[in-house]
């Protein structure tokens, strides 16, 4: 087996700037761009949420993926 | 040997194996958990443009106009657990149609209730999402309150990844149980307790295609059993029952070379009382520069009209029957834009949308558009906190 | 919020020098912690390390010579286990049985070996050739030899910060030898900096990434090359030819778990020119430079 041989590294503990990165991961295996927030199937959830209630309230088609128990009284 | 040059789960299969691994597991879930306490808000202006006035034969024009505040807090508890509590608060005010009426001339017009009426609606909800190596279950808990109106509801959902983690199952059941108490008005002769159960299921499977592209698609199943009329509207007959289905299909790909996620959902619903539904919306999320994205949506709907849809109301007509838009048949298009700056520890968002809807947008052709197809304006605004 | 206290912890391990950077708890005990992480890097290495009479890897060492049979524990299955994907999705060319061509390839002798030494060797090399029937590893052929050393310390990196994590570290990043694993960012979220050196400027760095989680490993084959006659020849060997490979000079790759990170190293450097594909097909981010000095990758 080869060995391993580092090219890095100088691993700067000191403060940094602020560099901005994209937030958490969504599952372990979905790594690099599947990882992505904008990649989610909801990429923000309380928005979708609240769209979702629109949608509902306002049409006479409903339900989907993930739908809850959450009534509504829409009439 | 295989040739797994072309594989593009290689990638799934050495994270799979690793996986095994206690110490990678271990890493793996907590990056999965929530390792944050993150509390959001949004609030939400939504305004329905006035009815025509040429088209009101009575009452108000004046539509619904709704102020939503939104609150959530994810908190991870412990090792494995984590809490979700959702509230929702909103303001309504406006008119609704009471009915719809034929005039001599063979036109449709809206008999419209007289008065803005104003309401309050409340909504909580919790989630005890409980995490494992290769997937999470959940139970969550809800209550909606309305000046009108109660509900208590309830949920099961389960996530489960395969062990080469490429696909991923998921799948939940919910129910809901309502109560109506319609506002009294003299004079007007409306029920006055009423009640309706509501399960539902769904089944989804999600599935890495590369390392830029997975989809999901789903199957739901909806069942409505009570009282399921509208009691404001001056003719409403409906059936007791609904039995839904819907099946949808989501995609996700990321264009690496211009960092841009396209999304693609597709949703096609029908249920027993003749309403065949699409839906199809396509999203672009641009990333501008680190941590500014926009991203601008198109939405287009097209319903049936139900089997007892009616174009006007009428006091001798027998069995179901409703002259409500939402059963009659048109089209919608909705185009949105959000916008969104993100930060390791807070996150500003902005939404727009405009949705109109249109006899005219229905894939089949309409003859009658009924006179109170709906159009809005959407704005939210919103921040996340994470720390 | 608790108040935390940064600490920086350096020790030697796996032949290179390791660095802890932990925040911990103001009343924590930061010692016991501390020596708890550095405890599971010096556990790993004695249970791999093929220079130890009393470990795990000398008692597989045994069975390989003899052409025995062993049955492992859960942890070493689970590396077996993830030897025998690698062997799959690398073509045969990540193989924890190559070690033996260190027979004839001694770098510091500054001898280049006989074509024939060296294929008088290939035939006890191939993870094929061996039984693997988790938890038993079997030996039909005797003479073989099988080597933890190309992936426990990225393994470590993990582990360690597995074990961080259970000591209630939340912020901090592990460095074994250069292959990092983060633990998690910053306390106030603000990522890591790590820098990529050039592989030919000293001191130079040739980029910065910042890691807010996941782990970064890297491999090059400058530090341990001979020139004989005017030609070099590098220390990384193909386990199928047994001849050191061309074409890249240094690759870095970013990914969820070190592990990943260092062997997808060690295979596109096997790769050589088709390294730098096999990475993307992967969906890795990386950045290679090649035997020109071209810089290659998305990790721009």
């Amino acid at each position: 087996m080869t060995r391993h041989y580092r090219w890095l590294v100088a691993c700067c503990v000191s403060a940094g700037l602020l560099a901005g990165c994209e937030t958490a991961p969504v599952k372990a295996w979905q790594r690099g761009d599947l990882a992505r927030t904008e990649m989610a199937w909801q990429p923000d959830p309380m928005e979708s949420a609240f769209r979702d209630h629109v949608y509902t309230s306002k049409e006479g088609a409903s339900g989907g993926v993930g739908t809850g128990g959450g009534g509504c009284g829409c009439y | 040997m295989n040739n797994n040059k072309r594989n593009p789960g290689a990638l799934a299969a050495l994270t799979g194996a690793a996986l095994a691994l206690p110490a990678i597991a271990q890493l793996a879930q907590a990056a999965e958990m929530p390792t944050k306490t993150e509390i959001g808000y949004r609030y939400s202006d939504y305004q329905e443009d006035d009815v025509d006035a040429d088209k009101v034969l009575v009452g108000s024009t004046e539509r619904y106009d709704i102020n939503t505040h939104q609150f959530k807090l994810v908190a991870p508890l412990g090792e494995r657990t984590s809490l979700t509590v959702d509230a929702m608060y909103e303001t309504m005010t406006g008119a609704s149609a009471m009915s719809v009426v034929q005039t001599p001339q063979g036109e449709s017009m809206l008999i419209m209730t007289g008065a803005s009426i104003k309401e309050e609606r409340t909504d909580v909800s919790a989630e005890l999402r409980r995490y494992d190596n290769a997937g999470s279950k959940a139970v969550a808990f809800g209550y909606s309150t309305e000046d009108d109106y109660e509900a208590i509801n309830g949920s099961l959902d389960m996530e489960r990844d395969s062990a080469d983690g490429v696909t991923t199952w998921s799948g939940g059941l919910g129910f809901s149980y309502d109560e109506l108490e319609p506002v009294q008005e003299p004079g007007i002769n409306r029920v006055t307790s009423e009640d309706r159960w509501f399960i539902n299921g769904y089944v989804a499977r999600a599935k890495v295609h590369s390392p830029v592209w997975q989809t999901q698609v789903g199957l739901y199943l909806g069942l409505y059993d009570g009282y399921l009329d509208d009691p404001y509207r001056s003719r409403d007959i409906r059936p007791d029952s609904r039995q839904q289905v819907a099946i949808s299909a989501r995609s996700r790909y990321f264009l690496t070379g211009i960092k841009a996620a396209l999304h693609a959902d597709y949703r096609y619903y029908s249920d027993d009382w003749g309403v065949a539904a699409h839906t199809l919306e396509l999203a672009w999320h641009q990333t501008i520069t680190t941590g500014l994205r926009v991203s601008p949506r198109i939405r287009y709907y097209s319903q049936s009209q139900a089997d007892f849809y009616v174009e006007a109301d009428s006091g001798t007509r027998d069995g179901d029957q409703s002259s409500d838009y939402r059963l009659s048949p048109y089209g919608a298009i909705a185009y949105g834009l959000g916008l969104g700056y993100y930060q390791p520890n807070y996150s500003l968002l902005l939404y727009v949308e405009q949705y109109d809807s249109d006899a005219d947008y229905a894939l089949k052709s309409v003859s009658t558009a009924n006179p109170f197809l709906v159009d809005y304006t959407l704005m939210t605004v919103g921040m996340d906190y994470r720390f | 919020m608790p108040k935390r206290e940064y600490h920086k912890h350096a020790f030697h391990a796996m032949g290179s020098p390791c660095t802890l950077h932990l925040y911990l708890d103001a009343t924590a005990n930061a010692d016991a912690v501390i020596q708890t992480v550095e405890c599971e890097v010096l556990r790993l290495e004695q249970k791999f390390s093929r220079y130890r009479n009393d470990s795990l890897a000398a008692d597989i060492m045994q069975a390989a010579a003899r052409g025995g049979s062993i049955e492992v524990d859960a942890e070493s299955a689970g590396l077996l286990d993830y030897a025998a994907t690698l062997w799959q999705q690398s073509d045969g060319l990540f193989d924890i049985t190559s070690g033996l061509l260190r027979r004839v390839w001694d770098f510091k002798s500054g001898r280049v070996p006989s074509a024939q030494a060296v294929s008088d060797i290939l035939p006890h090399i191939g993870w094929d050739k061996l039984d693997w029937n988790n938890p038993v590893l079997g030996f039909p052929h005797a003479g073989m030899e099988v080597d933890f050393g190309g992936y426990v310390k990225e393994y470590a990196a993990d582990s360690a910060a597995a074990v961080a994590r259970q000591q209630g570290v939340e912020h901090g990043l592990i460095e074994l030898g250069g292959d990092i694993r983060v633990i998690g960012p910053h306390p106030d979220g603000r990522p890591w900096q790590v820098g990529v050196r050039h592989p030919r400027l000293e001191g130079a760095v040739l980029a910065q990434v910042a890691l807010e989680q996941g782990a970064v490993a890297s491999s090059g084959d400058y530090e341990r090359a001979m020139v004989v006659d005017g030609k070099r020849y590098g220390h990384i060997l193909n386990p199928k030819t047994g001849w050191p490979v061309r074409g890249l000079m240094a690759v870095t790759v970013l990914a969820e778990h070190c592990l990943l990170a260092g062997t997808a190293c060690t295979v596109a450097m096997l790769k050589g020119e088709e390294g730098p594909p096999w990475l993307d097909q992967l969906g890795l981010t990386w950045m290679a430079m090649d035997e020109h000095g071209a810089v290659l990758g998305n990790l721009a």
